[in-house]
């Protein structure tokens, strides 16, 4: 398998009142095409400042992120930006939506931005309601975004951010905000996803979320203290694998 | 508690609450500043004339003034009596350099500051007490009219008697003669300049005097001097308030803006207050949800915004002091324009904006009350459209993401976007209506206001001056002959009609002609001004009602004579020709603008006598062979050369000459197109940055899935246009019939009954509703550049 994503010496430093605060400490891994991983870690230990910055979002303070072959840190803000709309796919834990749009609008925001590409309008509309019905929720497609649940708006979400065939999918706590039922389907899309080539990298909190995934970085203080991988188990069931999971935390101090 | 939660606010909502402070400072301005202006303007020539101690009658004397003085003083309802002794002449008796004299045939009384004469002020509203030998003060009109300057040097002649050079010290403010509206001028010399010249001239009947009469009835006084033969004009204060109409017009168009001003900061103001409030919902839900009293919450609103409101107030006082001076002076280099009240005005304005952002933050807080901490919490931001329907779909449509963000936004929420569309209109529609006016003033809509229309109107100043020389050295009199064939204008038109026949451009030459004679009519005897013109026909006037008067003792007569008289058409007016009194019928009503209304039509046979012509209008020209407007402008500049002077023109040129106003109008115009362009990028850019405040979730939303700053820019400048477009196409819809609505009543105050405004395309649909569009959309644009600051990784921050 290719490499998608390759990080090397990356450090991300903020200055808060003159004093240093080194949040990523020579972070080095990297990810395959088909890929999917989740980084854990105590609150504080720079789970989602290491998302953001892999992902273009923010720049590093050092180290090289290279993303399908190229620099992010040599990249442009205007070609950051490109890089994100098309190669990219983004969730967020809060879910955030464009107001006083329906559903499947927020979902076509990305893809009529795009010009990249040939399909026109109707063929994005197509695909944008393909998406949704994927997810499970076309029937709610023209609906504002303050009439459906939260489960439906996360997978209203991964249907974004997955609406221009994205190489990656980076997700930050994507069921941090959702009930256990809501949070079960949304992975259980995320895992079919990733079963048909998405490459997604994620944060989570919640080993049942993280035992779905391939591998498993564990961050303290910002480094990488241990990455667990998760394939050998896969004929595992869930419940085993998420067995296994825990007791591997727990050893790292969980 | 106050004290600390303020604090949080005031550091974490900074830019919201620093978008508030602003509006405050700028509402304060423009409330204060405002109120004290509407009390100047409406008090404007009371204020002027109380100043200036004129009285309530004024009278202008060419004899020694005793006579009038004795009759005055024997009347019990007269209170006092003021004169100013002066010299008569002609304003072409002034000269720059001892030969260069001002082609000017208007009246000019020479004179010296008289203890308990009229009170004279300088262009600073300083009371002139003396003027220093050599030197010498004229009224602005002057000055500008013969592009003359403070430090110029000028020579008076007086009965072939000259003046010493004469330094001009200062324009001067006088009530009674610095109008444009009187063609007389009066000019202020030295004591000992001014004795010097009296004594050298030597010549009675070239003193004069000007008096003032304060009374309690003006009428009685009027009637029992109307037979004292010296007296050339009375006018009453009232009647002298027209002659500043124009000024009030300006005046009056300072009151729109002021008010204009005071309204757009009201609607900005609870707009913003509303909209900040509405950010605070959340706040408001976790405060209720922890137990904090409905009163608590809302009084902690109302003590922060009154913290602000004290500090913007304060602040704005201060500028509404320079700001509404600066908007005052702009009316008027002949007026005292001032009010009694100090700055007590200004600071009742910031007083009212304080109190206004108290209550308005109160009110918007009611809320509060009803809804349950659940409620507050779960709607957010707003969340005030919970279950609305939405009816436009991107996805259905064919617009670009930015276009339909855009139109969706406005469509969605338009109670926010309705509030800058006020802003623009309300300032658009009075930027319009102004123009509409100066454009009409700067066209030939009004030239039969001022007379019939004719292709070009000459004043060829060695003919009138002629004729003048001729009635006024006595020499008319004396020649039997040309009294019996014809009278010295009769002989200038002929002349002229001559020329035009040699230079191949055959013509008709006519001359309006003015007169005053006493008339009698239900009792009110005054002296009344007449318009004549012997070389037309009666039926090429318009009437407004009745038939031409074609009988030597018929008359048309205006609304204004009309109401002062209390006669109507087929009622009599008894007119003193000085050869003969006839009771002369009127037949007609019309429209004219000449005395401001206050005129009668004379049929051209009607006996008057030319040595009674107080003012000869313009010459005027119909050419038989009907040209085009392109040859008639030729045929102006060629009478230019053939007469050695300007004082050719065409129609429209006329008509801006007669209104005299149109500069200062053009000027009120730039004036007010300056304060609607700043309320605009003020509006546009404080509203820009609220909605940037506000929206900061979103936009890192779109940035973070791949939007670029170009189209965020332009989701944000889009809404401006849109906004701005709805407000300048309702504005020009709506400027023809609002200008009518406050317009009209000034034209009526002038005698033009009926307004027929000149709407020129290119102005009022092109070049000012584009110039405030552009201006929107540079402000929004600029200010739309912080959007820049927002980058993908600030959704993590982001509540």
């Amino acid at each position: 398998m290719a490499k998608i994503l390759d990080v090397k010496d990356l450090c991300k430093t903020y200055v808060i009142d003159k004093r240093q605060n080194n949040v990523l400490k020579n972070i080095n891994f990297s990810i395959e095409e088909g890929d999917m991983v989740a980084i854990m870690g105590p609150s504080g230990s720079g789970k989602s400042t290491l998302l953001y910055s892999v992902s273009g979002m923010d720049r590093p303070t050092s180290g090289a992120v290279t993303f399908n072959g190229s620099n992010l840190q040599e990249l442009s803000e205007k070609e950051l930006t490109r890089t994100r709309l098309s190669g990219m796919g983004f969730i967020f834990q809060q879910m955030y939506m464009m107001k006083n749009l329906t559903v499947l609008d927020n979902v076509l925001l990305p893809a009529f931005e795009n010009k990249q590409g040939k399909e026109t309008r109707k063929e994005k509309v197509d695909r944008a309601l393909f998406l949704l019905r994927k997810m499970g929720i076309v029937e709610v497609a023209d609906h504002d975004i303050n009439e459906v649940s939260g489960g439906q708006l996360q997978r209203a979400c991964i249907a974004r951010s997955m609406i221009n065939r994205p190489r990656i999918l980076f997700a930050d706590e994507p069921t941090g905000a959702l009930n256990r039922h809501a949070s079960g389907e949304v992975m259980e899309e995320m895992t079919k996803l990733n079963d048909e080539g998405t490459t997604i990298m994620m944060v989570t909190h919640d080993a049942k979320v993280a035992a779905r995934c391939k591998r498993v970085f564990y961050l303290v203080d910002g480094s990488i203290v241990g990455e667990y991988d998760n394939t050998g188990d896969k004929n595992a069931s869930l419940p085993e694998r998420e067995r296994k999971l825990n007791q591997w935390l727990l050893e790292l101090g969980w | 508690m106050y004290r600390n939660l303020l604090k949080k606010d005031m550091k974490r909502k900074r830019t919201m609450n620093v978008i508030i402070f602003l509006f405050t400072i700028i509402a304060a301005c423009f409330v204060g500043s405002g109120l004290s202006n509407v009390v100047t303007v409406l008090n404007g020539t009371d204020y002027f004339f109380k100043k200036a101690e004129i009285g309530d009658l004024f009278i202008v004397d060419y004899g020694d003034g005793q006579e009038t003085v004795n009759r005055l003083n024997s009347l019990d309802c007269v209170q006092s009596v003021r004169q100013d002794s002066c010299l008569l002449g002609m304003v072409s008796d002034i000269s720059v350099g001892r030969k260069k004299f001002l082609k000017d045939n208007n009246m000019l009384m020479i004179q010296k500051v008289y203890s308990n004469g009229v009170t004279f002020f300088d262009e600073n509203n300083n009371p002139i007490r003396s003027v220093k030998e050599r030197e010498v003060y004229l009224p602005a009109k002057l000055l500008d009219l013969h592009e003359l300057k403070v430090g110029d040097k000028i020579y008076v002649t007086n009965h072939g008697v000259t003046t010493k050079p004469l330094t001009i010290a200062g324009s001067v403010k006088d009530a009674l003669f610095s109008t444009t509206m009187m063609g007389s001028s009066r000019i202020l010399l030295s004591d000992a300049d001014y004795t010097g010249l009296v004594m050298a001239c030597n010549q009675e009947n070239s003193l004069g005097n000007i008096i003032c009469v304060k009374t309690t009835d003006t009428g009685y006084v009027n009637g029992k001097i109307a037979d004292i033969k010296s007296i050339s004009m009375t006018m009453t204060a009232e009647n002298l308030k027209l002659a500043y109409i124009m000024y009030m017009i300006v005046a009056m168009v300072v009151l729109a803006i002021s008010v204009c001003l005071i309204l757009v900061s009201f609607v900005v103001l609870k707009y913003v207050i509303t909209f900040s409030i509405n950010e605070e919902f959340r706040e408001i839900g976790i405060m209720k949800a922890i137990g904090i009293r409905s009163a608590k919450i809302r009084s902690l609103f109302a003590v922060k915004y009154a913290c602000i409101a004290v500090v913007g107030s304060t602040i704005g006082f201060f500028i509404s002091i320079p700001f509404g001076n600066m908007l005052i002076t702009s009316v008027s280099d002949a007026m005292v324009l001032g009010n009694e009240t100090g700055i007590r005005l200004n600071l009742l304005g910031g007083l009212v904006v304080s109190l206004l952002m108290v209550g308005l933050s109160y009110y918007s807080t009611r809320k509060v009350k009803k809804c349950t901490p659940l409620d507050a919490i779960r709607c957010g931001q707003t969340g005030e459209r919970y279950h609305q329907k939405i009816k436009r779909k991107l996805s259905a449509s064919k617009m670009s993401n930015p276009l339909f963000l855009a139109v969706n936004d406005i469509l969605s929420a338009p109670k926010r976007y309705i509030t800058i569309m006020i802003s623009f209109f309300l300032c658009s529609v009075f930027t319009f209506g102004l123009v509409l006016m100066a454009d009409t003033m700067r066209s030939d809509r009004l030239i039969t206001s001022f007379g019939i229309r004719s292709d070009i109107y000459l004043d060829p100043e060695v003919i009138s001056r002629r004729d003048r020389d001729y009635i006024v050295q006595g020499k008319y009199s004396k020649d039997p002959g040309l009294q019996k064939e014809q009278s010295p204008y009769t002989r200038s038109i002929r002349e002229i009609e001559d020329l035009l026949k040699e230079e191949n451009m055959p013509g008709r030459v006519c001359a309006e002609l003015f007169y005053a004679y006493k008339i009698k009519a239900n009792g009110v005897e005054k002296t009344q001004y007449f318009e004549q013109d012997p070389y037309i026909s009666m039926k090429e006037y318009t009437y407004s009602k009745g038939t031409a008067p074609v009988r030597e003792d018929e008359i048309a007569i205006t609304d204004k004579v009309s109401k002062e008289l209390g006669v109507g058409i087929g009622d009599t007016i008894t007119v003193d020709f000085g050869s003969e009194k006839k009771n002369c019928v009127v037949t007609a009503f019309f429209t004219t603008m000449n005395q401001l209304g206050d005129c009668i039509l004379l049929n051209n046979k009607a006996p008057t006598d030319p040595k009674d012509v107080v003012v000869m209008m313009k010459y005027q020209i119909n050419f038989k062979d009907h040209p085009s407007q392109k040859v008639i402008d030729e045929r102006v500049q060629k009478l230019q050369k053939l007469y050695h002077t300007k004082d050719v023109m065409n129609a429209t040129d006329y008509v801006v000459e007669c209104m005299k106003s149109a500069d200062a109008m053009d000027a009120v115009v730039r004036l007010l197109v300056i304060i609607t362009l700043m309320v605009v990028i003020l509006v546009a850019i404080l509203m820009e940055r609220s909605f940037i405040s506000d929206e900061e979730g979103s936009i890192a939303l779109l940035r973070a899935i791949g939007f670029s700053e170009g189209s965020i820019i332009l989701w944000h400048v889009l809404r401006f246009m849109f906004v701005a477009l709805a407000a300048e196409l309702l504005a020009v819809i709506l400027t023809l019939p609002l200008t009518h609505l406050w317009s009209d009543p000034i034209w009526a105050m002038m005698g033009q009954a009926k307004i027929h405004y000149y709407f020129k395309p290119l102005s009022l649909l092109v070049c000012y509703p584009g110039l405030i569009l552009a201006v929107t959309l540079l402000a929004a644009s600029l200010t739309a550049l912080y959007t820049r600051k927002i980058k993908a990784k600030d959704i993590i921050t982001i509540e």
